[in-house]
């Protein structure tokens, strides 16, 4: 809505804060008109009320609130403002002012959108790491396992569940711990009693490291815990642990994914309510990766198995390559070279030097 | 001096005493990504070696052309030069494109029309009006 | 007493251009003439390497240097020995020419470098090509002499240049699909013909010195005997040119035909060092003898009916006479004759002409080829006595030799 069009804000003696903001920007045509037309003339109040009244006798007094409006003040004189001291410092700074003759020194005004990091410079926000990137990718089973033997512990120690992907890589001993666990899949839905230890040692290295992250919680640990059987030490998550919880589902595939290094698609995180579907939805074998000839063939070569009539490279055979085999390279770069069409350059203090063309490439 | 010697060069006859196939060098291009150079990535890594162990009088030469159809371009002897797409191929079929670069002589493909041609003179010489029997008229 | 002038009539025996037109004492002699005459011989190692005499320059040199994938091998003027087994072209050239296994792959690249891309005798291919051309020349002689055993000398002179000239040598590299270097230089394929080209617009004849031993060799317009040609001149009857003008001297090159008879002769050698003698001849046999020439058109006669007459006087038969056998036409625009050359009852030849002297002369012609085309059935060559348990030797037939007029 444009308030403007109501109530030429000249006129009104109280804008809203919207229309103030909106209103130097957006002046209505009309507004516009009676600024320029009519400033002699009596305001648009003034002439309502006389016509109201039918003649110059208009009974009471004046429109008190008819006058400059004192809740916009310098709307009409921005512009004035702007250049008056300009001019009263060129005044003043008479004596000291030397006129430039080239632009060095002078005060920078505005710059380019490229031109922004060049001046900033790099700050620590641009910087981007990869969500995973500070993990090492796992295969599957051993991933699923420790997502869900951390995941139980977080919810044994009744932390934020999704606050284990805080933790990039564990220590060595760290992770032999972890791995000792086990996760029980007789409570399938009770994600904070499901955790099996090896012994009470390593129950409290754990409890110990894990209360670590996150916020500190002093949440002591009165359930009776359960230590694994001897025979039974297989590091892998029981399949029917449940995600139905979407917390928990949360925090799991959030530390799956990133053990795994693998992105799992939106639709197997909505159709699966196991650990076991989401393991499935993985186990499909990723895109078949093309084959590397030159590598197969340098592979055959070392063995010796390939004939010595053959001949490979790696890399497209270009007019270059050939003219090199045929020892006229040397010759035409002596001449390129010669005429100037090749200049070296010298960059930075690297001593890095490019050779560029300023000229065609040699016509073959 | 009674008699001179007129200096010529003799003539080749290929396959007489040594043949020299006249394929001399064949190009393996292939792209490592596109759909169409599947069969020929196949043929490159299992076919092309024995190919070439069978063929060691023609000089092989594999590289990659990105963003291109396979190929596989043949230079002869003769200084003409054949090539054939092998886009969506399978190995074996390439491998017969192969053959047929193999075997050409590098000539265009012409019709021929006599089926022997000979340097030596005819064994039964050449028929003469002036010889034999003349009859009076 | 009159002291014998011993110098005079021994002077051919003691030349060794007389007693040997081999290549190898070709070299030899002239190397010494060279010597002599203070230009570099073959051998001299101080001969600065100046295929580009601008890649002498360090800077330049080194920017060169950077664009090339074998940086280090640029410094050599030949490829390197490692670098035969990579080679692809030259693995197939060898199997392309049925080279024998023993021949290695080395030898052959070193086959393919010329005298003027690389002047270490170590490296080049002149030591084989002087062995092969011997070889070659041998073998071609000995076949043309003893399964034609009446030739001219001219036309022997001209059998020899097409079977192992240098045209033929060099159609036939090109045949092997020997492809040529554009420069020589280390970084080239080992498969590539490498020589220092001919700058164009040289005159190849002009710069060639001769080394004939040949007395007045310089007057060129003096008349030379077919005779002396045996004794003087090369194998093809052309004046012995110096053959070390091929490789030595500053920025002089050769011409591709040189070079590639060079190499073709230099793989012969290669296959008679590493293969033996019964291997060389084979090659001799497949690459050489099968290529195709028909001898009787090499005869250019100028009086045949003189040389005919001449020849029947020699071997004491009746003296030619030309009989008209046949004739049509006579007072017609288009007469044809069929003469008859007649000696007694015995028809030497034959030839039909337009006039009554072409029919002659073609008559004579025609008798005269069958006379010097005589050539026995089941010839066996003298180097056949060199096989295992090869039968005894039969003497060949030798013949007088050509018409003398």
């Amino acid at each position: 809505m444009r308030p403007s069009m109501r109530l030429p804000f000249r006129e009104a003696l109280y804008v809203c804060s919207n229309c103030r903001s909106e209103a130097p920007r957006r002046i209505s045509p009309l507004a516009r008109q009676i600024r320029h037309y009519a400033s002699d003339s009596p305001s648009v109040l003034e002439r309502t009320r006389s016509s109201l009244w039918k003649g110059n006798k208009a009974p009471g007094p004046a429109d008190p609130y008819t006058g400059e409006s004192q809740l916009v003040p310098g709307a009409e004189k921005g512009e004035g403002d702007l250049a008056a001291p300009a001019e009263g410092e060129e005044l003043q700074d008479g004596s000291a002012y030397v006129q430039a003759q080239t632009w060095d020194g002078l005060k920078r005004i505005g710059h380019t959108k490229e031109q922004v990091w060049k001046f900033n410079g790099r700050s620590p926000v641009d910087e981007y790491e990869r969500f995973g990137a500070d993990v090492t990718p796992k295969p599957i089973p051993a991933a699923a396992h420790q997502a869900a033997v951390e995941i139980s512990l977080m919810a044994m120690l009744g932390k934020d569940l999704a606050s284990v992907s805080e933790i990039g890589e564990h220590y060595e001993q760290i992770q032999e711990l972890i791995d000792g666990c086990a996760v029980g899949s007789s409570e399938t839905q009770q994600w904070n009693t499901g955790l099996r230890f090896p012994d009470q040692q390593t129950m409290e290295a754990l409890i110990f490291v894990f209360n670590q992250v996150g916020v500190q919680t002093e949440k002591t640990i009165e359930s009776p815990e359960t230590f694994i059987s001897q025979e039974k030490t297989s590091a892998e998550a029981p399949r029917d642990l449940s995600l139905a919880d979407p917390v928990v589902k949360f925090a799991f595939i959030k530390r799956f994914s990133q053990l795994t290094g693998r992105r799992i698609p939106d639709a197997a995180i909505t159709s699966s309510t196991t650990v076991g579907e989401i393991i499935a939805s993985l186990s499909t074998a990723l895109k078949e990766k093309p084959i590397n000839v030159s590598k197969k063939l340098a592979r055959q070569a070392s063995v010796g198995a390939l004939p010595p009539n053959i001949q490979f490279s790696k890399k497209r055979l270009s007019k270059g390559d050939e003219d090199e085999s045929l020892g006229r390279k040397k010759a035409i770069y002596t001449e390129l070279i010669r005429r100037g069409l090749i200049v070296r350059k010298q960059r930075g203090n690297k001593n890095r030097t490019i050779e560029k063309a300023t000229g065609l490439e040699p016509e073959y | 001096m009674p008699v001179k010697g007129i200096r010529t060069v003799t003539a080749a006859r290929n396959g007489v005493g040594a043949f020299i196939l006249q394929c001399k060098r064949l190009d393996f291009h292939y792209c490592n990504f596109g759909g169409s150079s599947r069969g020929m990535l196949a043929f490159l890594t299992q076919t092309l070696p024995r190919f070439a162990k069978e063929n060691p009088q023609i000089e092989i030469r594999v590289s990659p052309r990105h963003q291109k159809h396979p190929m596989i371009k043949g230079q002869y002897i003769n200084g003409n030069e054949k090539s054939i797409c092998v886009r969506n191929l399978e190995p074996e079929d390439i491998l017969k494109k192969a053959m047929i670069l193999k075997d050409a002589s590098g000539d265009k493909l012409k019709r021929t029309k006599k089926p022997i041609t000979s340097l030596n003179e005819s064994v039964r010489g050449i028929w003469s009006p002036y010889h034999g029997d003349l009859r009076g008229v | 007493m009159k002291r014998l002038q011993l110098q005079r009539w021994s002077s051919t025996v003691l030349s060794p251009r007389a007693r040997t037109g081999n290549c190898l004492h070709q070299q030899l002699y002239t190397a010494k003439l060279r010597y002599q005459s203070t230009a570099s011989s073959i051998q001299s190692e101080s001969a600065p390497y100046d295929a580009i005499d601008v890649l002498e320059d360090p800077k330049l040199m080194s920017q060169v240097r950077r664009v090339h994938k074998h940086k280090s091998a640029l410094a050599y003027p030949s490829p390197p020995v490692e670098a035969a087994t990579r080679s692809a072209k030259l693995a197939a050239l060898h199997a392309r020419l049925y080279l024998p296994s023993r021949l290695p792959l080395q030898t052959l690249a070193r086959t393919l470098v010329d005298a003027s891309a690389d002047e270490n005798a170590d490296f080049n291919n002149e030591s084989l090509a002087t062995l092969g051309h011997d070889l070659l020349t041998y073998y071609t002689t000995e076949h043309l002499l003893c399964n034609y055993p009446r030739l001219p000398l001219t036309v022997i002179f001209a059998a020899m240049y097409a079977y192992a000239g240098p045209k033929t040598l060099a159609a036939m590299a090109k045949e092997w699909g020997v492809e040529h270097a554009a420069m020589p230089g280390g970084e080239v394929d080992p498969g590539y013909l490498q020589f220092q080209r001919v700058e164009p617009g040289t005159d190849v004849e002009a710069n060639s010195d001769l080394q004939s031993a040949r007395p007045y060799a310089a007057q060129k317009n003096w008349r030379k005997t077919v005779t002396s040609k045996i004794f003087y001149d090369d194998e093809f009857g052309d004046q012995i040119k110096g053959v070390v003008s091929t490789g030595s001297g500053s920025g002089s090159g050769v011409t591709a035909e040189l070079a590639s008879a060079t190499f073709v002769r230099a793989v012969m050698g290669a296959i008679y060092l590493h293969a033996g003698r019964p291997a060389a001849k084979r090659f001799f046999e497949q690459h050489f003898l099968s290529r195709h020439l028909n001898i009787s058109e090499l005869f250019n006669f100028s009086q045949p009916a003189r040389d005919l007459a001449r020849l029947c006087n020699r071997e004491n038969f009746e003296p030619p006479v030309a009989k008209i056998i046949s004739e049509t036409g006579r007072k017609s625009r288009h007469p044809v004759f069929v003469v008859g050359i007649f000696s007694g009852q015995d028809k030497l030849g034959e030839g039909a002409g337009a006039s009554l002297l072409e029919a002659r002369e073609r008559a004579a012609l025609a008798a005269l080829k069958g006379w010097y085309l005589y050539s026995p059935l089941n010839v066996r060559v003298p180097s056949s006595m060199e096989e295992e348990g090869a039968a005894p030797w039969k003497p060949v037939y030798v013949d007088l030799g050509e018409v003398i007029v």
